[in-house]
């Protein structure tokens, strides 16, 4: 029975992923959870295992392509039997993506990957014309005669100048992107130039989360043999506050908005091409161990440039942690299809007033980014006040 | 107008080269017709097959009465015509199979069989669809004083087709050099023509003034005899004939007619086979008359054989048209 | 005309220089149909000719349009050029077997062993009150089919050159004449000339539009272009001249450089000349068009009798402007 093999899905906006290499050729005997290839996604370039016991057959695509998800690019056969010529029904064909991603898939609208403009009414030319002058659509005012963009448009919003942009100098050397990078461009371009962001920030109170971390890492427990970081415990916990405010963990789309019933928790982790989020599923439901055995196999892959597919699969919400840098605040720019991100300050002692008198604390400083379609004020402070509390006392939620 | 043509006219001037060529030439499109079956039954030619079996001493009775350079146009059964004005078997063959080497690049097929060379206009599958293009040639032959006749050969069917009686109003008037020939074997496609034809047949032609003959178009030496006159009478400015050609179509309207029986008995065929094969009868006289015995006719009989087996080799053998074919010749 | 050697004639002259030089160069050339000799048709197109020529090569023929144009396929093949006059366009329907299976396919069916070198005339536009047996425009028909070239003048100039083409080339050829046109004036030079068939021709510059008229519909299209430029709009107007062969690279860089085109044509509309006209447009200059492809043609009715009613049925200039200014964003 032939298993196909399809250029997997790894996350809700992914719509193509490059086919970087195969570790097998057509012909050879594969074992299933063999690596089989590996693709190049928006964030890392992963392994991709063979589903099943046979031999690789009916190759259709080659290094360097770039290809649809879910496309079918090989077949895993048995001894002798010829590769099907068709498409696998999409249910087998979905059988190699992750089952989280499965599920996001089959519940996500078509629509929601579509790209900027899709939507818009544009005439041909004004749509060329865009992307031979690097203009984006969504930033044209129309001017058509039933509201769409024309040509001329387009070559007005070109020649608006440049809000920062200064240009190169002549000696400047020109870095070729790579994947991570040039996706990180458009991915975070699309975002600020499409979702309206607004920003809630709050002063909180570290001390017992640090003393929290401090018990657990001497913990006799052995499956708590690793550290468990700041992160782990903000991971347990703000998954567990997102489970009350359903909003803060949803997608907008155009039909509404989808609310997500798994909390799976992005942790966006710096490698060197750029940054990459990788994904804690159902972190709600996680014990602060698994949460950061979960932590620690994600971040050393991500850095080895061995990530595994389903590491970037159906991200909900993430939360970004700059404290390492020492960063005491900043702002963060929401990943595409997730309603908010968190972004974490350093732990730092400062002077706080405590009943009236001066005293000096372990303090954290958390930015909320909101996608105001989906989020309002009132809704994101609620998250955030909560959250704040469960920081202020880790033990009733992580017990 | 309307005669019946005068039997004793027959042997006028027909020498015995001549009447043995016309036994070549009949003998030569009944086996070409038979290769034709075999070869669509071993399904080795595509499209259809419209057998003229029966027929042959209508093609070789008028064509020998031709110049090499006078016109015919031909119908959907056209391979007797074609073959009776000069055609190659082997080039037809190739181009009934489709061929490159065919008259027709293997564009053309069974029912479009053209060549300049011969005078042939082209076969034809629209039934009546080259009256006025025998009518426009004999225009050209009486305008260029060429002394060309041309001759349009159709079935009974045509008679049915208004583009007809227009052209030969038109012939009248302008006295053209073109003689219509229609070949009636008594079945248009699956109907008797009774049923479809209404009054007197050369009636219809005689009303504008055509000359009209009515002949046995199972005796060649009749049809002979008439087509030279009638030509004759064209190429001295007289004007456009009508020759009624009554004959019967041995086989099916198409080769894969077989049951036959709903639209016609096993015994009329059988009769028009026994009594009146234009090929059996045109030997008996031959061997009567010691024009020929056996031994000669058989030996033209195994020389055609021969002939035929080797131009179907040919045919089977010779390539199709490259792809780049089928564009060319859309325009001059 | 202030230049030496050119003067101002009419369509209908032009038609009838062309036919004229053409029998004078070459004697297999002849003219034949209803009541074309002493007549010279009911325009009067061929007024003279069988004064010149004779009843010999200006034939008059009885109301037998099939047979008439079969005998002109069958001359064509045999050393005669031919040239077939179909009164009125609506009778070619009597002609769709002798020219769409016969003449389109004799050279392809014998392999290119025979030619067809003849030209029918024939006429197309409504506007004569004349309802609707003798006021359609069907050179769609003929565009259709494969082996048959279709020509469209719009001007005296057009007509005598593409004329002279049409009767030189070794194709069948239908010649469509607007019977409102025949009485249209223009320049035409004293000297030889032809016209290739397949080139299209640029009748005014602009930049904001093309406005793709033939036939008749050159005209109009003239006409909207000139209200455009009141109200600001630069119209170009672009005349194919032939159907097929069809000059589409010089339609497409035209659009390609007004992002805009409206196909005017007297056809219906409707799968008809101007739809395969836009057609090929939306496929060459699709990147280029800031805005849909519009056609306009006969409205899809029979031609009615009425004066106010069959005026309705065709384009006019106000009716392109109206559509171009609409296109334009300006209505």
């Amino acid at each position: 029975m032939a298993i196909s093999v399809v250029m997997p899905a790894l996350e809700l906006t992914q719509e193509t992923g490059k086919l970087v290499s195969w570790r097998k050729k057509e012909g050879d005997a594969v074992a299933r959870g063999e690596t089989l290839l590996e693709v190049e996604t928006d964030k890392a370039v992963v392994e991709v295992e063979a589903l099943a016991d046979g031999y690789l057959a009916g190759v259709k695509a080659k290094e360097g392509d770039v290809i649809a998800v879910g496309r079918t690019i090989a077949w895993i056969v048995d001894k002798g039997e010829p590769a099907p010529a068709d498409e696998a029904p999409a249910a087998a064909a979905a059988g190699v993506a992750p089952p989280v991603a499965r599920a996001r898939a089959s519940a996500a609208p078509s629509g929601d990957a579509a790209i900027s403009g899709a939507r818009m009414k544009i005439s041909p030319k004004a749509r060329r014309l865009a992307s031979e002058l690097h203009v984006n659509l969504d930033s044209v005012r129309a001017s058509g005669p039933g509201g769409e963009i024309l040509a001329s448009d387009v070559e007005a919003a070109a020649k608006a100048p440049a809000p920062s942009v200064a240009a190169p100098s002549a000696g400047a050397k020109l870095e070729s992107l790579t994947a991570i990078g040039r996706l990180m461009a458009e991915r975070t371009t699309q975002s600020w130039t499409t979702v309206p962001h607004f920003f809630l920030v709050r002063e909180v109170d570290a001390s017992a989360l640090q003393q929290t971390r401090e018990r657990l890492t001497a913990s006799a427990d052995a499956s708590l043999s690793g550290k468990i970081t700041h992160t782990d415990l903000l991971i347990a916990l703000v998954a567990r506050v997102l489970l009350q405010h359903p909003r803060l963990n949803a997608s907008w789309t155009r039909d509404g908005i989808q609310l997500h019933p798994e909390v799976n928790i992005a942790i966006a982790i710096a490698v060197n091409d750029g940054v990459i989020a990788s994904v804690i599923p159902s972190a709600h439901a996680a014990s602060i161990a698994e949460i950061a055995a979960q932590r620690r196999d994600l971040a050393e892959r991500a850095k080895s440039g061995k990530s595994r597919p389903q590491d970037f699969a159906g991200a909900t919400f993430t939360i970004s942690n700059l404290g390492m840098f020492q960063i005491d605040s900043f702002t963060a720019i929401i990943p595409p299809a997730q309603a908010a991100i968190l972004a974490v300050g350093a732990i730092t002692d400062r002077v706080v007033a405590i009943n009236g008198q001066p005293a000096v604390r372990s303090m954290i400083t958390l930015t909320l980014s909101c996608d105001h379609r989906v989020v309002d004020g009132a809704r994101g402070a609620q998250f955030l006040n909560d959250l704040a509390k469960a920081i202020a006392e880790p033990r009733q939620l992580l017990r | 107008m309307t005669t019946v043509s005068d039997p004793t006219r027959t042997s006028a001037g027909v020498g015995v080269e001549k009447w043995l060529r016309m036994y070549r030439q009949m003998m030569a499109i009944r086996l070409f017709e038979e290769n034709v079956n075999e070869l669509y039954t071993r399904a080795l030619m595509p499209g259809l097959a419209h057998l003229y079996i029966g027929e042959e001493a209508i093609a070789v009775g008028v064509c020998e009465a031709l110049r090499p350079d006078d016109y015919v146009t031909s119908t959907h059964r056209g391979h007797g015509h074609c073959l009776a004005k000069g055609a190659s078997p082997k080039l037809m063959f190739a181009e009934l199979l489709g061929k490159e080497a065919g008259y027709c690049r293997g564009k053309g097929g069974s029912m479009h069989i053209a060549d300049p060379a011969t005078g042939n206009l082209g076969a034809n599958a629209i039934v009546a669809g080259s009256v006025g293009i025998a009518t426009g040639a004999a225009l050209s032959a009486k305008t260029l004083k060429s002394g060309q006749v041309a001759v349009c050969f159709f079935g009974e069917g045509a008679l049915g087709q208004g583009v007809l009686y227009e052209c030969m109003n038109l012939a009248q008037l302008w006295k053209l050099p073109v003689i219509y020939v229609c070949e009636n074997n008594m079945y248009t496609e699956y109907t008797h023509f009774s049923e479809t034809t209404a009054g007197d047949i050369p009636a219809r032609a005689s009303a504008f003034g055509v000359r009209a003959e009515t002949v046995d178009g199972q005796d060649v030496r009749a049809v002979h005899a008439v087509a030279t006159d009638l030509a004759d009478r064209a190429r001295r400015g007289e004007g456009p004939a009508f020759l009624l050609c009554n004959t019967y179509r041995y086989r099916g309207h198409h080769v894969g007619d077989i049951n036959r029986e709903y639209y016609r008995s096993k015994k009329e065929e059988q009769q028009w086979l026994a009594e009146s094969d234009p090929i059996k009868n045109f030997a008996e006289w031959l061997k009567s008359q010691k024009h020929a015995d056996a031994s000669t006719l058989g030996t033209i009989d195994s020389e055609l054989r021969a002939e035929m087996d080797q131009a179907v080799k040919f045919a089977v053998g010779a390539p199709y048209p490259g792809a780049d074919e089928v564009d060319q010749d859309v325009y001059a | 005309m202030p230049e030496t050697g050119i003067r101002e004639i009419t369509f209908a002259e032009a038609v009838r220089e062309a036919l004229a030089e053409e029998m004078r160069r070459d004697s297999r050339v002849f003219i034949m149909g209803e009541d074309v000799a002493e007549a010279g048709t009911p325009f009067k197109v061929l007024s003279g000719l069988v004064e010149e020529f004779g009843t010999a090569r200006v034939v008059d023929t009885p109301i037998s349009e099939a047979g008439f144009t079969g005998v002109g396929v069958g001359a064509a093949m045999t050393g005669l050029r031919p040239v077939v006059d179909i009164m009125f366009g609506d009778f070619i329907t009597l002609t769709m077997d002798q020219m769409a299976n016969q003449a389109a396919k004799v050279h392809y069916m014998s392999g290119g062993k025979w030619k067809v070198p003849m030209v029918m005339r024939t006429t197309l536009g409504a506007a004569r009150r004349s309802a609707a047996q003798h006021s359609q425009s069907l050179h769609a028909w003929f565009s259709h089919i494969p082996g048959l070239k279709v020509v469209l003048p719009a001007t005296p100039y057009d007509a005598k050159g593409l004329l002279k083409s049409a009767i030189r080339d070794d194709n069948p050829v239908i010649f469509f004449e607007d019977k409102m046109s025949f009485k249209l004036k223009g320049p035409v030079p004293e000297a030889e000339y032809t016209i290739p068939l397949g080139v299209a021709d640029i009748k005014r510059l602009g930049t904001d539009i093309t406005l793709l008229g033939t036939s008749s519909m050159v005209q109009v299209a003239l006409e909207a272009a000139v209200m455009l430029e009141q109200a600001g709009i630069s119209a170009e107007v672009v005349d194919p001249r032939t159907t097929w062969p069809l000059d589409e690279h010089t339609l497409i860089e035209s659009v390609k450089k007004t992002s805009r085109a409206i196909v005017i044509d007297e056809g219906y509309g409707r799968y008809g000349v101007a739809a395969e006209i836009a057609a090929t447009i939306a496929e060459g200059a699709f990147h280029y068009l800031d805005g849909p492809v519009k056609r306009m043609g006969a409205m899809h009715v029979p031609i009615p009798f009425s004066p106010p009613l069959e005026d309705l049925t065709v384009p006019t200039g106000k009716t392109v402007f109206d559509t171009a200014m609409k296109l334009c964003g300006r209505s």
